[in-house]
C-alpha cells in the first residue's frame, strides 16, 4: 500500500546515499583486506565451520527458545520469571562464558570446544530468541487450540502449530545467526584452549600475530569473509509476521510455568554459581572474601563505570530518537539497517581499525566522541529492528492524517505513543550492550577516559580474574535493575 | 554550531598544550601504570599524561592504524612485541636517547637508545604445588614423564611472551623438545593470564609462563611456585621508547628516565617486577640472583611448525 | 459534493476499482452495495487518500483532492475495525482531531452519541459497541466535509447493529453531514440511504433510490447484490424474483416443501415448474397453492459473478 504524502516525497532513494556514507568504516575494511582476499583460501576450513557451528548454534538457541516460547505463553509466565530468564541475556557473553567454565569446574565437569561454545550460546541467545518468537507463538498456539477443538491430536495438530511459525522462525533465526556468527566472546574463552576456532578468533588471531606482514589486512580479509557469510541473514528482510491480536490460548498449564521458571534458575545459576563463587570465595584459601570492594577500588573501575554510563545513555537515547525518525519511512529505514546489520557484525576490532584508518587524521579522533561514534554505528542495526515492530502503529498513524491531523501530530501524538513498548525494548536491549561492551572500547576509547569494558578486559589481562567476576555480577546487578523498571 | 566545536576544540588543545601533555600507549597493567604515571606528576604537576592501555594487540593494532591514516598519537610506547619496536626503529620512527643513566646496564638500552628495559620480565616454569612435589629444576627436566601430561604454555601466537619461549628453546634444545612435550601430553592456553588462573586451580600441575602474575597470584594465596631454572630464565623484552613524531619529546625523556629512578624501581619490585637498575630491592619471595637467557622470538618457520605439532592457527 | 471521474485503481494481485463515476450530494446518505472484493473499500481508501489512484480525479466541495495528502481532505472515517487509538481516552480522541479543541463542544457530542458517562475510558475499557460510537463521535468531531463509514457495524451482534444504524442515520440528518458508507448487507443499504450504488469486480454498476435499483436492477449482478434471490436459467434466459414478490392466487402452481417463520413473516420452499424456491407465502406443508410473482425479471444468459453469487 502506498502512502501519499509521505512517499511521493521520499520517491527519490534517499536510503542509497545515506547507507553509502554509513558504509564507509566497512568501505575502508574492503579496500584494506581485498588484496589478501585470495589469500583467505587456507582458512576455507575455518569459514566452513564458523558457518556450519553458527548454523548449528541457531539451529539450537530456536529449538530451546520455542520450547521456552511455548512453556511461557501456554504456563501464561508473566514479569518476574520472564526477568528472571531475560537477565542472562544482558551479561556479555564472555562473562556467560567465564560463568559456565567456572560452574561446571565446580561440579567437575570440563565442558570447552563444541559442546562448550553450543551450550554457552544456546544459554546466552535463547532468551533473545524467546523474547522474539513468544508473541508470535502466542498466536500459533491459538490455531493449535482451534486444531484440537477440530479433533486433530499429536502430530496432525503440530501440522496446524509449525508452519504459521516458519516465517517468524526465519526471520528470529536470521537475527540469531548474525549474532552467532560475530560472536568473540565465547570461542575465545571456551574454544581456543580447544584450537577451535571460528572466524572472529582466527581475525583476532592474525590482528595480533606477531609473525604476519600486514595484520590489518589479513585481519580485513576475514571480515570480508564474515560479512559474506552474514549476506544471506541481512538479506532476509523482516517478513510481515503475523498480525498481532489477542490469540485464544489453551487453559493455563501450571505445570508449564513449572518448567520455564526451573529452566530460567537453572540457566541463570549455570553462569552465576561460578561467577559468584570466584567473586565471593578466595579460591585458594577457601574463605569468604568478596572481591566487590576491591573491584571497585580498582583505579580505573569507578571512572569506567561513570562514562560507561554516560556513553551507553547518550548513545542509547541518540539510536533510540534515530529510529524514532526513521520509524515514518520504513523503506528508508530497511535500506540503511543492511548496512547497519554488517556494522553490528563485524567484529568490534575490525570496526575499531576501520574507524581509525578512517578518523585518524580529523580532530575527532581521540576524543570521547569517537567511542560515542562507533557504538552508534555498531548498535544502531539494534535500535532499527526494535522499531520496526508494531503492526498497529501505521493504521493509527493514518486513522489520525484520515482526521486532519498533520503527519507530524499524527506520529507524535498516535504513532509514537504506540511504539512505547518497543522503544523500552529496544533501550533494554541497547543499554545493558553498550554499557558493557568490550571490543570497540578496547580499541578506541580516549586516552584517559576509560570505560567499564576496558575495566573488565584489564582486570583479566592483569589476572584479576575474581574482580572481573564481581564486575561481571555488577553488570547484571545493573541489567537487573534495567528489568526491575519494565513497564507491566 | 560546528564552528562552536571547533572553537572548543582548538581552545581545550591549547590548554592542554601549554601544561605539556604526554600520551603513552601501553599493554602493561594499567594499575602498575597508574601507579608509576602518579609517581612521575607527584614530581611533575605541569604535565598531564593519557595513558591508553590495552592488549598488546590492540595496541599494534591501533597504532598501526594511526600510521596508516598519517596522524601517530602516542609519545611514548610500551608493550611486548619487541618486532614492532623494531620495524619502527627501522623506520627512524623511533628517538634514540643515550643511555646516561650511571649503573643502567646497557646491553639493555637497545640499538644505542632506541628503546629502553626499564624492568625485567622472566619466563620461568610455574609448578602448582598442590599437584606437584618434585619440581622440574631446568627446562630439560620438563621433559621427563610425568612432567609433560601436567603442563601447558600460552599461544605464540597471541602472546609476545610464548613467542619469546618457542624461539628461545626451540633453538637452545631443538625443536624437538616441543614435540616430545607434545607427545607427552602438553596442552596450550590462550594467554598467560588465563593459563595462570588454571594453574592455580589445579587444571594444570606445570606452566611456562611469566614470573610477576604468578607471584601476584601467590599473593593472594595461591598454592603457586615460581622455578628459575638452572639454564636460565627467558629474559622477555617489554621495552620503551619515545616516538619520533613526539611534540613533546623533552618530556617523553624525563618520563622514560623517571622509570629508571629508584622511586619507580621501587615500585616495579613492590608489584612483584624484578628490577632493572642493579641495586634496587629484589621482589619478595624470589631468588636474589637470576640466570637469565635474552629471550630470541621464533621465526615465522618455526612459529608455524610449532602451530602445525599443536594444530593451532594463525 | 463530491465527485469522482474516472477513478481507477489496479493492484498487481488482482482486485481495485475500475473506471467509476460517481457524484454525491449535499448533506446526502449515499450507501455503496457490494459483496466483499467488489472494491467498495478501495474506493473509500481512494477518496480518504490513502490509496493514490492509477487514473481519474477526486473532486471535493468543487475542489480536486486527488493528490492531496488524508490530512487536507477534510474527511471523517468510520473504519470497519474502529481504528481507535488504544492509548487516548473517548474524549481525547474527539479533542485531538477538532481544529480548535473545544472540551464542551466535544462533551456535547459524546453525549449525542451516548458516552457521555464513559468520557474518560479508553476503548479496551469498552464494549463493542461504545467503541464504535467513539469512532463515529471522533469522525464527527472534526465537522468533515465528507463522512466514509467502510462496514461500520459488521462486527456488531445484530440488534445492537439495528439499533445503532437507525441512530447514526438520525445524527447524520441532523447534522446535515454528507456520508459515502460501504457495506455488503442489502437491508442496511435499503434502511439508510438516499440513494444507493451498486459495486461489482471494480465497477459501479447502477446508481438510484433504494428502491429503484431493488425493483429495477439493470443487471442480473445487481439484482444478486439485494439478496433474498430466486435465479432459474431456462432456455437462453434468466428468471429471477425475490422472496417477498409472490402473491396468492394466479396461474402458477407450488407444493409447498418446507415452511419456516421469521420475525412475522412465513418462508416457505416451493416446488414450481423451474425447480424449487424460497417465497414469502403463507401456506402449510404439502399444501398445493397457486400464486403470481410480480415482478418477474428477465435477464439474457450469461454467467453471474460468482464472488456475488456466493457472497450475498
Amino acid at each position: 500500500m502506498t502512502r501519499p504524502g509521505f512517499s511521493r516525497s521520499l520517491s527519490f532513494p534517499w536510503h542509497l546515499p545515506l547507507a553509502l556514507a554509513l558504509a564507509f568504516p566497512f568501505l575502508v575494511l574492503f579496500v584494506r583486506g581485498l588484496p589478501h582476499f585470495p589469500s583467505t583460501g587456507r582458512d576455507l576450513d575455518v569459514i566452513l565451520f564458523s558457518l556450519v557451528l553458527a548454523g548449528l548454534g541457531t539451529l539450537l538457541t530456536l529449538f530451546l527458545a520455542l520450547n521456552l516460547a511455548v512453556l511461557g505463553r501456554a504456563g501464561r509466565v508473566a514479569g518476574g520469571w520472564e526477568a528472571l530468564l531475560l537477565l542472562g541475556y544482558l551479561v556479555p557473553p564472555f562473562v556467560t562464558g567465564m560463568g559456565l567454565l567456572f560452574s561446571l569446574g565446580t561440579l567437575g565437569v570440563r565442558i570447552q570446544g563444541v559442546p562448550g561454545i553450543l551450550l554457552a550460546w544456546t544459554l546466552h541467545y535463547a532468551p533473545l530468541a524467546y523474547l522474539l518468537l513468544k508473541p508470535q507463538v502466542g498466536l500459533a498456539l491459538g490455531l493449535l487450540t482451534t486444531a484440537r477443538v477440530h479433533g486433530a491430536t499429536g502430530l496432525r495438530a503440530l501440522r496446524a502449530f509449525l508452519p504459521p511459525l516458519f516465517p517468524p522462525l526465519l526471520v528470529v533465526g536470521g537475527t540469531l545467526y548474525l549474532a552467532l556468527l560475530g560472536n568473540f566472546g565465547v570461542p575465545a574463552v571456551l574454544g581456543l584452549p580447544e584450537r577451535v576456532y571460528v572466524l572472529p578468533t582466527l581475525a583476532y588471531a592474525r590482528l595480533l600475530s606477531p609473525v604476519a606482514q600486514d595484520p590489518l589486512g589479513e585481519a580485513a580479509a576475514l571480515g570480508l569473509w564474515l560479512a559474506l557469510l552474514a549476506l544471506p541473514a541481512v538479506l532476509l528482510t523482516q517478513n510481515p509476521l503475523l498480525e498481532a491480536k489477542e490469540p485464544l490460548l489453551p487453559p493455563s498449564r501450571p505445570l508449564y510455568r513449572l518448567l520455564f521458571a526451573l529452566y530460567s534458575v537453572a540457566a541463570l545459576a549455570l553462569v552465576l554459581l561460578g561467577l559468584l563463587r570466584e567473586a565471593l570465595q578466595n579460591p585458594y584459601t577457601g574463605r569468604w572474601d568478596p572481591a566487590f570492594a576491591q573491584a571497585l577500588g580498582l583505579p580505573l573501575v569507578q571512572k569506567g563505570l561513570r562514562n560507561s554510563l554516560l556513553l551507553a545513555l547518550v548513545a542509547t537515547g541518540l539510536l533510540l530518537l534515530l529510529g524514532l525518525a526513521l520509524r515514518p519511512f520504513p523503506r528508508l529505514s530497511k535500506g540503511i539497517r543492511g548496512v547497519l546489520d554488517i556494522h553490528y557484525l563485524l567484529p568490534g576490532t575490525l570496526l575499531g581499525v576501520g574507524l581509525i584508518l578512517l578518523l585518524a587524521p580529523t580532530p575527532l579522533y581521540g576524543t570521547p566522541w569517537l567511542l560515542l561514534l562507533a557504538y552508534l554505528l555498531h548498535f544502531a542495526a539494534l535500535a532499527l529492528r526494535a522499531l520496526e515492530g508494531g503492526p498497529g502503529v501505521e493504521g493509527a498513524v493514518l486513522a489520525g492524517r484520515v482526521h486532519g491531523l498533520s503527519p507530524g501530530r499524527a506520529w507524535w501524538r498516535l504513532g509514537y505513543p504506540l511504539l512505547l513498548p518497543y522503544l523500552y525494548a529496544g533501550a533494554l536491549l541497547i543499554f545493558p550492550l553498550a554499557f558493557a561492551e568490550i571490543t570497540l572500547s578496547a580499541l578506541l576509547y580516549a586516552p584517559g577516559a576509560e570505560t567499564v569494558g576496558v575495566a573488565v578486559l584489564s582486570a583479566l589481562n592483569g589476572g584479576l580474574y575474581r574482580e572481573a567476576s564481581a564486575l561481571g555480577l555488577i553488570l547484571m546487578g545493573v541489567a537487573a535493575l534495567a528489568l526491575l523498571g519494565r513497564p507491566r | 554550531m560546528k564552528r562552536l566545536l571547533i572553537l572548543a576544540g582548538m581552545a581545550l588543545s591549547v590548554g592542554l598544550a601549554q601544561g605539556g601533555t604526554l600520551t603513552l600507549y601501553t599493554s602493561e597493567i594499567l594499575a602498575d601504570v597508574n601507579a608509576l604515571v602518579g609517581a612521575f606528576r607527584a614530581q611533575n604537576p605541569e604535565v598531564q599524561v593519557q595513558v591508553f592501555r590495552s592488549g598488546t594487540g590492540e595496541v599494534v593494532a591501533k597504532l598501526r592504524a594511526e600510521l596508516e591514516a598519517g596522524n601517530p598519537q602516542p609519545d611514548l610506547l610500551w608493550f611486548a612485541n619487541e618486532d614492532f619496536l623494531r620495524e619502527l626503529a627501522g623506520k627512524g620512527l623511533l628517538r634514540r636517547i643515550p643511555p646516561t643513566v650511571p649503573g643502567y646496564p646497557v646491553q639493555f638500552a637497545h640499538g644505542g637508545g632506541l628503546y629502553y628495559e626499564v624492568r625485567l620480565l622472566y619466563n620461568v616454569i610455574a609448578v602448582n604445588t598442590q599437584r606437584v612435589r618434585e619440581v622440574p629444576a631446568s627446562w630439560r627436566d620438563l621433559l621427563k614423564p610425568p612432567f609433560p601430561s601436567l603442563l601447558a604454555m600460552p599461544d605464540p601466537n597471541f602472546s609476545g611472551a610464548a613467542l619469546a619461549t618457542l624461539g628461545t628453546l626451540s633453538q637452545r634444545l631443538g625443536f624437538g623438545f616441543f614435540e616430545t612435550l607434545r607427545a607427552g601430553g602438553m596442552r596450550i592456553e590462550q594467554s598467560n593470564p588465563v593459563l595462570q588462573q588454571k594453574l592455580a586451580r589445579g587444571e594444570y600441575g606445570l606452566a611456562i609462563t611469566t614470573d610477576f602474575g604468578v607471584r601476584q597470584e601467590v599473593a593472594k594465596g595461591a598454592p603457586l611456585a615460581t622455578v628459575y631454572p638452572r639454564d636460565g630464565a627467558i629474559l622477555v623484552p617489554t621495552p620503551i621508547a619515545v616516538t619520533s613524531w613526539s611534540k613533546n619529546p623533552e618530556l617523553a625523556t624525563r618520563f622514560l628516565l623517571f622509570l629508571l629512578s629508584p622511586e619507580a624501581q621501587r615500585l616495579f619490585t613492590e608489584r612483584g617486577y624484578y628490577p632493572v637498575m642493579p641495586g634496587a630491592p629484589k621482589p619478595k619471595g624470589s631468588p636474589p640472583q637470576v640466570v637469565g637467557i635474552r629471550a630470541r622470538f621464533a621465526d615465522p618457520e618455526t612459529l608455524s611448525r610449532f602451530n602445525a605439532l599443536f594444530g593451532l592457527r594463525r | 459534493m463530491i465527485r469522482l471521474e474516472d477513478l481507477t485503481k489496479r493492484f498487481p494481485q488482482g482486485g481495485g476499482v475500475e473506471g467509476v463515476d460517481l457524484e454525491i450530494l449535499e448533506g446526502e446518505v449515499f450507501v455503496l452495495l457490494g459483496a466483499s472484493g467488489s472494491g467498495k473499500t478501495t474506493l473509500l481508501n481512494l477518496v480518504a487518500g490513502l490509496l493514490a489512484p492509477d487514473r481519474g480525479r477526486i473532486l471535493l466541495a468543487g475542489r480536486e483532492v486527488t493528490h492531496l495528502p488524508p490530512e487536507r481532505r477534510e474527511l471523517g472515517y468510520v473504519f470497519q475495525d474502529q481504528g481507535l487509538w488504544p492509548h487516548l481516552t473517548a474524549l481525547d480522541h474527539l479533542l485531538l482531531v477538532m481544529p480548535r479543541p473545544d472540551r464542551r463542544e466535544a462533551l456535547a457530542l459524546l453525549e449525542r452519541v451516548g458516552l457521555l458517562d464513559h468520557s474518560h475510558k479508553r476503548p479496551h475499557q469498552l464494549s463493542g459497541g461504545q467503541r464504535q460510537r467513539v469512532a463515529l463521535a471522533r469522525a464527527l468531531a472534526r465537522r468533515p466535509r465528507l463522512l466514509l463509514l467502510d462496514e461500520p457495524y459488521s462486527a456488531l451482534d445484530p440488534v445492537l447493529r439495528e439499533e445503532l444504524r437507525l441512530e447514526v442515520r438520525t445524527l447524520l440528518k441532523e447534522r446535515g453531514t454528507t456520508a459515502l458508507h460501504v457495506t455488503h448487507d442489502p437491508e442496511e443499504a435499503m434502511l439508510l440511504a438516499d440513494r444507493v450504488g451498486v459495486m461489482s469486480q471494480g465497477r459501479l454498476l447502477q446508481v438510484g433510490a433504494p428502491k429503484e435499483v431493488y425493483l429495477r436492477p439493470n443487471s442480473l449482478e445487481s439484482f444478486l447484490a439485494f439478496g433474498r434471490a430466486n435465479v432459474f436459467h431456462i432456455e437462453g434466459e434468466v428468471l429471477a424474483f425475490r422472496q417477498e414478490w409472490v402473491r396468492p392466487g394466479g396461474s402458477l402452481e407450488a407444493l409447498v416443501l418446507e415452511r419456516r417463520e421469521l420475525r412475522g413473516e412465513v418462508l416457505c420452499r416451493v416446488q414450481l415448474e423451474w425447480g424449487e424456491a424460497w417465497v414469502r407465502l403463507e401456506a402449510g406443508v404439502g399444501e398445493r397453492v397457486r400464486i403470481q410473482i410480480h415482478p418477474l425479471l428477465r435477464f439474457p444468459q450469461g454467467l453471474p459473478d460468482p464472488a456475488m453469487a456466493a457472497g450475498v
